[in-house]
């Protein structure tokens, strides 16, 4: 038994324009990759395995598993093309469970310690193998960067394999490698904190099913569903024959839609203002009944209006207790709301 | 519920960035209170206090109802501090109402203070956002402002409203502070003005919010039978009405109605018995100015989406079929936050005894005040009359 590739992805920020926005850092440039590989939530958490390759924090590896929605094995493997290559070996070569890959990186360089990576290239293999896609898992020679070994791996591989796919823009992964640019996201500090809006850390954490998979409860008895997940239904206030069940992260509806400007912030996002001046924030529906309040990334305020639909990604929010705090944001559909009205 | 109360006696110090602290405050909005008293009262038959207050001057939270006590000069007395962020007056209010109608207490003293101004900017801020819901909607950027700002959105596309509508409620308010001589702010504004000023929380700019006010006000409340003893002309409460909802907005159904205010006005003119065509003049809850579009709405004195349309005819003018926020609102007059309930019910007791000076709404008889906390999740709604 072996397990066979069946996506591959890869994220490229571009919200710095180019490079990663403010608010993006390893973890969330190798989360958004592996949200590409697997848009539904396995039904049944059964333990996955997922290596990890390049730079992501070991302090945030307790996170892998909510984001993912059920028992992780984690693995790290070297920051190298031969320590991807192992870690995709590993993965294609076990039998129990689906199994992730995700490099981050630089795309035309090798990556220093501590540096940001700039892209990310996730792999999904689930089993059984089926005939004819042997997988030839030695990287290319040559390859510059981690990355580039990703991307060459997963083509010599699909070449083989037509019942793999790709998820992303090969071509625009090419076109715009030239213009990568070294510039670092601008908040990296976690000091300047909250003038009082607290949230402990276990608060934090007992929400991050809602906060990162946008996981809501249907009720057995009513239907009614209740985001955040609260262990209550809000229409019947039943609190047993409660159903999880994660909400699509993407194609969300705007209904109301306002910009802060400078003074209406509050204190906590003194420094974003500071720096990077307006944002705006929407309130979208993720199904009915279920609204979420979403500050928009990688956009100029004002671009998102009401009746739009708007996908979301993992981002930092906000600094408190010396760590940053996570979650989603929404960022404009490609081709949606770019024209004039 | 009938008549089952009465205020006797009200003061207000004036609204605005001031030098006294609360504890000066809550002593001139009390002396003024007691001296307001046509036939006079002796402080010590005062035996229940209850105090609204957010955020006291920023560093007194815990048990700040004793310092009411002392510095109306009646401590001693059982003294109750009355929390529901902005709404806090309009629910202390309702807390007396309830305390001598039910034979609990003789005469209560209600009264409001907020004192916001002597703290920094940033921790002013952080007052302002505490009774928002944090995790969700304080945690993705929103203060007040910037939730109220997408109600404002949602419902100028749900209504094919322009932002004329949201202008003219502050130029209609101004215009009623500048009479007032307790109001923050007391000069009239253009609606080019308002169009023009810096944008907070899109669509509401500088001139769509109301001020951080310091401030406070005092009511004597005594059952209604008793209150000819005390004068002859009692303001009775006619009516009381309250109701909650959801702390976060993106848990409601909707965004364009306050489900708490709604509720609130069909309790309160049910147990006053009286019809909407009675009442004289309103006070409502215009924090930011799309809330008082939201509030006549709301409370039924204007179909859903069109009460922009009766604001730019002027039907909600201090000369207008039904003035609403003749001293100014909270847009002019200032929101000291858990004073302005107490600040609507003094407003109502100086209108209806014909006292109002400048503003005066010519013949009123029935008043009719509508206090909310935060954006809705919890609000109180009283009616007033001279009986």
């Amino acid at each position: 038994m072996a397990r066979r590739l069946l996506c591959a992805a890869a994220y490229r920020p571009s919200g710095g324009n180019p490079g990663p926005s403010f608010d993006e850092d390893a973890f969330t440039i190798a989360a958004t990759a592996l949200e590409r590989t697997s848009p539904q939530r396995r039904a049944e958490p059964s333990p996955l395995s997922l290596a990890l390759v390049g730079e992501v924090p070991a302090s945030l590896d307790w996170a892998w598993p909510v984001l993912l929605g059920g028992p992780v094995h984690l693995q790290r493997s070297a920051a190298s093309a031969s320590g991807l290559s192992e870690a995709l070996r590993t993965a294609a070569g076990g039998s129990e469970g689906p199994a992730l890959v995700v490099a981050t990186g630089s795309l035309l360089a090798k990556t220093t310690p501590g540096e940001l990576p700039t892209v990310a290239v996730a792999f999904r293999f689930d089993g059984p193998k089926g005939p004819g896609s042997e997988v030839r898992l030695e990287p290319a020679d040559g390859a510059g960067s981690l990355v580039e070994a990703a991307i060459g791996l997963f083509r010599a591989h699909s070449a083989g394999d037509p019942g793999s796919q790709w998820v992303g823009d090969w071509a625009e992964l090419a076109r715009t490698a030239a213009a990568e640019s070294a510039e670092s996201p601008a908040e990296s500090s976690t000091d300047r904190v909250s003038q009082g809006a607290y949230v402990p850390r276990a608060r934090y954490l007992e929400n991050l099913p809602s906060r990162w998979r946008f996981t809501a409860e249907r009720c057995g008895a009513c239907a009614g569903v209740t985001f955040p997940a609260r262990g209550k239904c809000r229409s019947c206030g039943r609190t047993e024959g409660l159903t999880a069940v994660d909400l699509p992260h993407d194609e969300a509806l705007v209904v109301a839609t306002t910009v802060i400007g400078a003074g209406g912030q509050p204190t906590e996002f003194d420094p974003q203002v500071e720096r990077r001046g307006p944002y705006e924030v929407v309130l979208a529906e993720l199904a009915p009944g279920a609204r979420v309040t979403l500050q928009v990334t990688d956009s100029t305020p004002g671009e998102v209006r009401i009746g739009d639909r708007v996908d979301s990604r993992l981002r930092r929010l906000y600094a408190m207790d010396g760590e940053w705090r996570y979650g989603r944001k929404a960022v404009p559909r490609p081709g949606s709301g770019a024209g004039p009205r | 519920m009938r008549h089952r109360a009465a205020i006797v006696g009200a003061g207000h110090t004036r609204f605005g960035a001031l030098d006294e602290g609360p504890r000066a405050l809550l002593r001139s909005a009390a002396d003024a209170a007691f001296v307001s008293v046509d036939r006079g009262v002796d402080r010590s038959r005062v035996d229940a206090a209850f105090l609204a207050t957010l955020g006291f001057g920023g560093w007194q939270i815990g048990n700040s109802a004793a310092v009411l006590g002392e510095e109306a000069g009646v401590s001693g007395i059982p003294t109750t501090r009355i929390e529901n962020a902005c709404a806090s007056g309009g629910f202390a209010l309702r807390a007396a109402v309830d305390a001598v109608g039910s034979g609990a207490s003789e005469l209560a003293l209600v009264a409001g203070v907020e004192k916001m101004t002597d703290v920094p900017n940033a921790r002013r801020r952080y007052w302002l956002g505490v009774s928002g819901d944090t995790e969700w909607e304080r945690l993705a950027g929103l203060t007040f402002a910037g939730v109220y700002g997408l109600i404002a959105s949602r419902y100028l596309s749900e209504h094919h409203v322009g932002p004329e509508a949201l202008a003219a409620v502050a130029v209609k308010n101004h215009a009623n502070g500048a009479l007032n001589p307790n109001a923050h702010f007391r000069k009239p504004v253009r609606l080019d003005q308002v169009a023009a000023a810096p944008r907070v929380a899109d669509p509401l700019g500088l001139y769509d919010c109301c001020p951080v006010s310091d401030g406070a006000a005092a009511l004597l409340v005594v059952p209604a039978e008793e209150a000819r003893h005390y004068t002859d002309t009692p303001v009775f409460v006619e009516g009381l009405g309250a109701g909650s909802d959801s702390l976060a907005v993106q848990e409601r159904a909707h965004l364009t109605r306050f489900s708490a205010s709604r509720r609130a006005a069909e309790q309160a003119f049910r147990s006053a018995g009286c019809d909407r065509s009675s009442v004289s003049f309103l006070e409502v809850h215009d924090c930011f100015t799309i809330a008082e579009l939201l509030a006549l709405e709301d409370l039924g004195f204007a179909p859903d989406g069109e009460a922009g349309r009766m604001t730019l005819a002027g039907e909600t003018a201090r000369n207008g079929r039904l003035p609403v926020n003749p001293d100014g609102g909270l847009k002019a007059k200032g929101h000291p936050i858990g004073t302005t309930g107490v600040a609507q019910a003094y407003e109502a007791f100086c209108q209806l005894r014909g006292t109002a000076g400048a503003r005066q709404v010519p013949g009123a008889r029935r008043a009719l005040t509508h206090n909310v906390g935060g954006a809705g999740a919890t609000a109180a709604v009283t009616i007033f009359g001279v009986g």
